[in-house]
């Protein structure tokens, strides 16, 4: 097995002169090497100052989220043989964007639950509502909210979505998203309100379905599309309301 | 112009591999606002030409003369293209609103570049007269 | 960075109008641009190719195509659809700045102005060869 150049952008909170680039030997250890072995593999015989987060290390937490060779994915999920092949090469490994770096790969994921909370991410269950409430497993509703519910607030989409980069006061995917998972739950009582709160110029309308979100989501959650049901949602409750239908 | 400069600084080239392989999702939002941006430029400077006719005729036509040469003929055809990427991509755009093709996406995106290709393909074809000629 | 929305600052469905009517003027621009483009130069390229027109589109060509009932209504309808399509879509860019989106409605209506001074200026062109 040959070895690999695991180059990765650094910060330094003490060095003043911005980011710099810096590669290691890693030998392949398993053909199942994960990027996240490979970093902690550099951690633990290389350089111990190496920073970056990690928690599971099976893909549940949402912890390890980084940027591979230009793209989003979280550290433990992507195999190092799926970047380099098997004879070996180079792995480029930077932090999330969108995001200060407080030092190496580690981010400060603040913006990012701010915009959830924004967004009303926590679930209000509706007043006088069955306990507990079911939604049976073949039911429609249940096919449409199960995939959105997968979210493990990673942020890779966020540091993926072009619009979150120009404009940090957009709420973005995962939060959009979760609003959606939301206003389509009948267990939930947040209702138009939830509506109200993401049909702003900085939330549903300044999408752009670039699909960057939905390309990076380590659940393969199709992020794009639960925006474009917020908007539809939107739309056809503005139309009805035009012509006197919403009450 | 700068503003599409700023979102291919943001974005292009946050990193150096960013727009390695497939991004078709990303190429044709960004198309879409350079193409957007180019002919809101193009606008004005559409009306500011017919606007010459109340110059008088002998103005105006001195203004024609000079844009059918054929370098503007040629910036006509890339005119062409922005017109009918930004209509094709805007559609595919209309049909997500919709909640229709968004498993699609890339394809639809290459649809629009193909034909945008054979459109202008198409017009450069019947403008080569007014290209080459004497 | 801009303050996340509060679910008190959202009173109404904020932008809903803006985006909508981007949607429905791009859809009529492509039909009346179609027109435009095609009866506007096509034609009169065919006319060249087949040797039945000076080579040159001069003024008497334009303003005969210009004055016809279809052209008056198909240019007026496009000069505004134009307008407010391209200047509201360089809204939704420039939205995307912190220094602008601060002065959003002296921007949307500054554009606004621009838009109806632009297009009293175009109407003006267009009526030299109608009337």
């Amino acid at each position: 097995m040959a070895d690999i150049t695991l180059t990765v952008k650094r910060t330094s909170t003490a060095d003043e002169a911005g980011p710099s680039w810096q590669s290691f030997q890693v030998p392949e250890i398993a053909e199942t090497m994960s990027v996240l072995d490979a970093l902690i593999w550099v951690q633990q015989n290389s350089d111990p100052t190496l920073a970056f987060r990690r928690a599971c290390r099976v893909k549940m937490c949402g912890t390890c989220g980084v940027v591979i060779n230009g793209r989003e994915g979280l550290a433990c999920g992507t195999l190092v043989r799926s970047l380099v092949g098997d004879r070996g090469g180079e792995v480029r490994v930077e932090p999330m964007r969108h995001l200060p770096v407080v030092r190496d790969l580690v981010t400060d994921p603040g913006v990012f639950y701010q915009h959830l909370a924004g967004a009303g991410a926590a679930f209000s269950p509706k007043d006088g509502g069955q306990e507990p409430a079911e939604i049976l497993p073949d039911s429609k509703e249940r096919k449409t909210i199960d995939p959105h519910r997968e979210c493990i607030y990673c942020g890779l989409c966020y540091s993926a979505c072009s619009v979150a980069g120009l404009d940090s006061g957009f709420l973005g995917p995962a939060a959009l998203n979760r609003a959606f998972a939301l206003v389509s739950d009948s267990r939930d009582g947040g209702g138009k309100q939830r509506l109200q709160v993401a049909a702003t110029e900085q939330g549903i309308w300044r999408c752009h379905t670039i699909f960057e979100c939905t390309a990076v989501c380590p659940k393969g959650i199709p992020i794009t599309a639960a925006i474009q049901g917020l908007k539809r949602k939107v739309v056809v409750s503005k139309l009805k309301g035009l012509i006197g239908l919403d009450r | 112009m700068a503003l599409s400069l700023r979102t291919w600084s943001l974005h292009g080239s946050a990193s150096p591999d960013r727009n390695s392989g497939t991004r078709a999702g990303w190429w044709a939002w960004f198309l879409q606002r350079l193409t957007g941006v180019a002919l809101v430029g193009y606008l004005f400077l559409h009306i500011l030409v017919i606007s010459t006719v109340q110059a008088g005729e002998d103005t105006f036509n001195s203004v024609l003369i000079v844009l059918q040469k054929p370098f503007f003929v040629v910036l006509d055809l890339l005119l062409i293209a922005a017109v009918v990427y930004h209509g094709l991509n805007g559609v595919r755009v209309l049909l997500f609103d919709l909640g229709i093709g968004l498993k699609q996406q890339a394809g639809m995106f290459w649809i629009c570049m193909v034909l945008t290709t054979i459109i202008t393909a198409v017009a450069g074809y019947f403008s080569l007269p007014l290209i080459f000629r004497n | 960075m801009a303050a996340p929305l509060t679910e008190n600052q959202a009173t109404g469905v904020i932008g809903f109008w803006p985006w909508f009517f981007q949607r429905i003027s791009g859809l009529l621009l492509i039909a009346l641009l179609a027109v435009h483009i095609w009866m506007g130069h096509f034609s009169g390229l065919r006319a060249v190719i087949e040797g039945s027109q000076e080579e040159l589109v001069l003024y008497s060509i334009v303003q005969q195509r210009l004055a016809q009932g279809l052209f008056v209504f198909v240019d007026f309808s496009l000069l505004g659809l134009v307008l407010y399509h391209g200047l509201n879509g360089m809204r939704n860019i420039l939205l995307e700045w912190p220094a602008a989106a601060r002065r959003a409605q002296a921007m949307t209506l500054g554009l606004w102005v621009l838009g109806a001074a632009t297009f009293v200026y175009g109407a003006w062109a267009l009526l030299a060869f109608i009337l």
